[in-house]
C-alpha cells in the first residue's frame, strides 16, 4: 500500500515538476501565437489555429487559419491576413514563414498568384505585393501544409490545446493555457506546460530532464548544466540520481549517483583541448584531460593524460599520444602509444595503402604490457598482421599473416593464410549462377621449444539457379551447394546441400511458401566413412492486405521422422484508428505446448510508438513509448 | 524507516508545492464553427442521404477526364455563409471565379455542409501543370489545394514548338 502510494505520488511530483519548470529557462522565446483555437499534435509536431495573432520582423500579424509545422520549421498563416507596423498595414491572402531562415512570403489571389517577400524592412518593394508567377511555386510549399488540419490533431494519441503556444530558439514548444488530451479525450490541464522538446542544440543553463519514478529503479533524477559559445566553449555536465532505499524489494544499494562532465575548448581552428570527468558514488571515477592538434588536414595529433580509479583497485595514470597521417596514393598511417607511471605500456601502428587499382595492403602492429592484477608480473604481447589482397572482376585473391607472440609465457602463434574466391559467373542469361571459393590456413605454436603445426584447407561450391516463374503465381528456386574441408591430421569432410523454395499466390495479399531443405555431411578417416544426412520441410502462408492485415504462420515437418515439429506465428491487425494487436506465437508439436506468446497492442502516434506488451516466458507487463 | 518517511514527505511536498501549476479549467477539444472539414479533388459525386459524397478521389487529373470537381465540406454551420471558389491554372492566372453563392440560407444549425464546384476541361485550351484551387468563406481564404493536370495544349509562353 505504501508502496502504491509513493509511486503515485512520484508520478504526481515528476508530472507537476516537469510542467512547472521549462527545462531551459534561459532560451529566448522565438515566436508566440495566440488564437481562438489553438491546437498542438506531439505526435506529427504540427500546431491547427485560428483566430490568431503574433509577431514576426516587427509586424502584428492577425489571420483567419494558422498552420505550423515545426518539424519543416514552416508556419502558415491564411485567410484575412493583416500585418500592421506603424502606419503601414498590409492584406493578403496568406503569409509563409520559414523559421529557420527568418523569412516570409506574402501570396494574394487576384487576377493572377501574386507573391512577395516579406522583411523586416518593407513588404516587396513597395509594400505591396508583386505579380511574380515565376516565383510562387517556391514561395507556397503546399504539401507541408495540406497534411495538417484539425481533425488529424483531434486524432493523435497525444494532443493539447492551449491559449498561448510558444516556440523557443531551439525549437522547444510551450504552451499556457494548456488542456491535454489522449486519444482526443480530455485529461489534465495546466497553467503552463512544455508540449515537445526542442531539437536543436541544447542552450546554456541548468535543466531539470526528468524525474520519474519506476517499482525496480526507484525514483530516479536526471539533470544537466550546459555551457556553450560557438567556436570555443562547449561543456555539458550530467547529474543522475536514484533513490530506492524505500523500495520494498530492495536488495541492492540504496542510492546511486552519477556525475558525468565533458568540457571542450577551442583556442582556434587547429588546436582544442578537453576535459572529462567521471564520477560514480561506488567510488569509481576517472578524468582525462587531451591536447589535439592539427597540422595539416592530412596530419593530427592528440596527447592525453587520464587518471583512472577502478573499485578495489589501484588507479592508474597514463599518458598518451595518437597521430594520424594521410598522404593520399601513399597510404594512411596511425600510430598511438600510452604509458603508465608504473611502468605500464601500449603501442600500435596501423598502415593501409591501396595500389594499382586493384591491389590493397594493411599492416597492423601492437605491443602492450600490462601489469597482472595488482601482481608484480606483466603479461606482454606482441601481435602483428599483414593483408594483401588483389581483387578483379572475375576473381579475388587475398594472402593474409597473423604473428602473436606472448613474451610473458613464451608462446608464438604464427599463421599465414590464403584465400581465393571466384566471383559467381551466370549462365544461360542469368538463369544459373555459380561460385567458388577457397581457404587454405596454416597454423604453426611454438612453446618452449616445441612445436605444433597444422593445416586445413576449405573449398566451397555452390550452384544457384534464379527464381523460375513456371506457371502463372507460381516461383521456384533452388539451391546447390558443395563444401570440402581438408585437415593435416587426415580429417576430411564433405559437405553438400539442396535447398528448394516454391512461392504459391493464392490471392491478392496471400501466399503460401515451401521451403524443402536435404544436407549431408560425411567424414572420411582411412576406411572409415560416418555423418549425418538430414531433411526439413516448411510450410508458410503469408497474408498482407494493405496496412490492415500483414500476417504469417509457418509449420515445420521432420520428413525423416514424418512428424510435425513446431509452428511459428506473427500475427498483426490493426484494430481501430491507429491501434493493431500483434502476437508472436510459437508452438511445439513434440512436446504438445505453447512455447511462448508475446502480445503487443501498439499505437502509431507519429513520432513514437505506443505499446502494451506482454510476454509469456518472462511473465512480464510492459509499457513502452518508443521513438520513431 | 526514517529515511523512507522523509523521501515519502519530500515527495508529497513536491507534488503539493507545485500543485499550483496544475489547471482545473480541463476545455472539450476545439471545434470551432465553419470548419473546413475536406477539401478534395473527385472524379464524380453521390448523393448519400441529404448529403453528397465525393467518389474517385485523386489529385491527379487528364484535360481528356473533360472536367475537375473540387469537393468541399463544412463543419458546424449555424448561419448563412457564402462559399467561392477561385480556379488557377499552372501559368498561375485565375481561370475560373465562382463568386459568392449562398449556402444554409434559412440559417440553420447544422452539423456539415456538403458542396462542390466543377471546372470543365477543354483540352485544346488547358495547359499541363500543378494547379491551384481556393475555398473561400464569408470572403476569406478557407483551403488550398493544387493538383497536376496532364495532356492538353501548352500554353506556356513558349508555345508547344515541333
Amino acid at each position: 500500500m505504501k508502496g502504491r502510494t509513493l509511486a503515485l505520488t512520484g508520478w504526481v511530483a515528476a508530472g507537476v515538476l516537469l510542467a512547472a519548470a521549462p527545462a531551459r529557462p534561459a532560451e529566448k522565446r522565438l515566436f508566440v501565437f495566440q488564437g481562438e483555437t489553438l491546437v498542438y499534435s506531439y505526435d506529427h509536431n504540427q500546431i491547427y489555429g485560428e483566430k490568431v495573432a503574433f509577431e514576426v520582423l516587427g509586424y502584428k500579424v492577425t489571420a483567419a487559419y494558422f498552420k505550423g509545422d515545426i518539424l519543416s520549421r514552416q508556419v502558415l498563416a491564411y485567410g484575412n491576413v493583416t500585418l500592421t507596423k506603424d502606419a503601414e498595414k498590409i492584406e493578403v491572402d496568406e503569409l509563409v514563414l520559414s523559421l529557420e531562415s527568418m523569412t516570409g512570403t506574402l501570396v494574394r489571389y487576384g487576377p493572377t498568384i501574386e507573391t512577395s517577400p516579406l522583411s523586416a524592412g518593407a513588404a516587396g518593394t513597395e509594400g505591396k505585393p508583386e505579380a511574380g508567377p515565376a516565383a510562387v511555386p517556391a514561395a507556397v510549399p503546399a504539401g507541408v501544409f495540406d497534411g495538417i488540419n484539425l481533425d488529424k490533431i483531434k486524432k493523435s494519441f497525444l494532443s493539447f490545446s492551449a491559449r498561448t503556444i510558444s516556440l523557443t530558439e531551439s525549437f522547444e514548444v510551450q504552451g499556457t493555457g494548456v488542456t491535454m488530451y489522449l486519444e482526443g479525450i480530455e485529461s489534465m490541464g495546466f497553467k503552463r506546460f512544455r508540449l515537445s522538446d526542442g531539437v536543436g542544440p541544447r542552450r546554456n543553463g541548468f535543466a531539470v530532464n526528468r524525474i520519474w519514478y519506476n517499482k525496480t529503479q526507484g525514483l530516479i533524477g536526471r539533470a544537466s548544466y550546459s555551457i556553450e559559445k560557438p567556436n570555443k566553449v562547449a561543456s555539458l555536465t550530467q547529474l543522475n540520481y536514484e533513490e530506492r532505499s524505500f523500495l520494498k524489494n530492495n536488495h541492492g544499494i540504496e542510492r546511486q549517483v552519477d556525475l558525468l562532465s565533458s568540457t571542450t575548448l577551442t583556442f582556434s581552428e587547429t588546436l582544442r583541448m578537453g576535459f572529462t570527468g567521471n564520477y560514480n558514488s561506488s567510488s569509481q571515477w576517472n578524468v582525462q584531460t587531451w591536447v589535439g592538434k592539427t597540422w595539416s588536414p592530412a596530419f593530427t595529433t592528440q596527447f592525453d593524460f587520464s587518471y583512472n580509479k577502478p573499485v578495489s583497485f589501484r588507479g592508474e595514470a597514463w599518458l598518451g599520444l595518437q597521430s594520424q597521417l594521410s598522404a593520399g596514393p601513399w597510404g594512411n598511417l596511425a600510430v598511438q602509444g600510452r604509458y603508465e607511471l608504473r611502468n605500464q605500456a601500449v603501442a600500435g601502428l596501423n598502415y593501409g595503402v591501396s595500389f594499382l587499382n586493384h591491389f590493397s595492403l594493411s599492416l597492423q602492429s601492437y605491443y602492450s604490457r600490462v601489469k597482472i592484477g595488482d601482481s608484480r608480473d606483466f603479461a606482454e604481447i606482441f601481435t602483428g598482421g599483414l593483408n594483401l589482397a588483389y581483387s578483379s572482376r572475375l576473381f579475388n585473391l587475398g594472402t593474409d599473416y597473423f604473428l602473436n607472440y606472448d613474451l610473458f609465457g613464451g608462446q608464438v602463434l604464427s599463421q599465414p593464410q590464403l584465400r581465393i574466391g571466384l566471383n559467381p559467373i551466370v549462365f544461360y542469361g542469368g538463369l544459373l549462377s555459380f561460385s567458388l571459393n577457397n581457404i587454405a590456413l596454416y597454423s604453426h605454436i611454438g612453446r618452449e621449444g616445441l612445436a605444433e603445426r597444422s593445416f586445413s584447407d576449405n573449398a566451397v561450391l555452390s550452384l544457384a539457379i534464379q527464381p523460375v516463374e513456371l506457371f502463372k503465381d507460381l516461383r521456384l528456386n533452388l539451391n546447390l551447394a558443395l563444401e570440402q574441408f581438408v585437415e593435416r591430421e587426415g580429417r576430411n569432410f564433405t559437405t553438400g546441400g539442396i535447398v528448394f523454395n516454391a512461392v504459391r499466390k493464392i490471392g491478392e495479399g496471400f501466399s503460401v511458401e515451401a521451403y524443402y531443405s536435404l544436407s549431408s555431411r560425411r567424414r572420411t578417416r582411412g576406411w572409415l566413412i560416418e555423418g549425418t544426412t538430414s531433411q526439413d520441410l516448411s510450410l508458410v502462408a503469408r497474408a498482407a492486405v494493405g496496412d490492415a492485415v500483414n500476417s504469417w504462420v509457418s509449420v515445420s515437418y521432420d520428413a525423416k521422422n514424418a512428424q510435425l515439429r513446431q509452428s511459428f506465428a506473427d500475427l498483426s491487425f490493426k484494430v481501430v484508428r491507429n491501434w493493431s494487436l500483434h502476437a508472436i506465437l510459437n508452438y511445439d508439436f513434440f512436446l504438445k505446448k505453447l512455447n511462448n506468446i508475446d502480445l503487443y497492442i501498439v499505437r502509431e502516434a507519429g513520432r513514437l510508438q505506443f505499446r502494451l506488451i506482454w510476454r509469456s516466458l518472462s511473465r512480464q507487463f510492459l509499457v513502452e513509448f518508443v521513438p520513431r | 524507516m526514517t529515511r523512507s518517511r522523509i523521501v515519502e514527505a519530500a515527495l508529497v511536498l513536491a507534488a503539493a508545492g507545485a500543485a499550483a501549476c496544475i489547471s482545473f479549467d480541463i476545455r472539450r477539444f476545439p471545434d470551432p464553427q465553419d470548419l473546413v472539414a475536406s477539401f478534395l479533388f473527385c472524379k464524380e459525386v453521390e448523393s448519400a442521404d441529404d448529403l453528397i459524397r465525393p467518389a474517385g478521389e485523386t489529385s491527379e487529373f487528364a484535360a481528356a477526364d473533360g472536367r475537375v470537381i473540387s469537393f468541399a465540406s463544412v463543419r458546424n454551420v449555424v448561419k448563412t455563409i457564402r462559399l467561392r471558389w477561385k480556379w488557377y491554372d499552372a501559368a498561375k492566372t485565375l481561370v475560373r471565379d465562382t463568386g459568392d453563392i449562398e449556402v444554409n440560407a434559412e440559417a440553420k444549425n447544422l452539423e456539415v455542409v456538403t458542396a462542390y464546384d466543377v471546372l470543365p476541361l477543354d483540352p485544346k485550351k488547358v495547359g499541363p501543370g500543378s494547379w491551384t484551387t481556393l475555398l473561400f468563406i464569408d470572403g476569406r481564404l478557407a483551403a488550398r489545394k493544387s493538383f497536376t493536370l496532364s495532356g492538353g495544349g501548352d500554353n506556356s509562353p513558349r508555345g508547344s514548338g515541333t
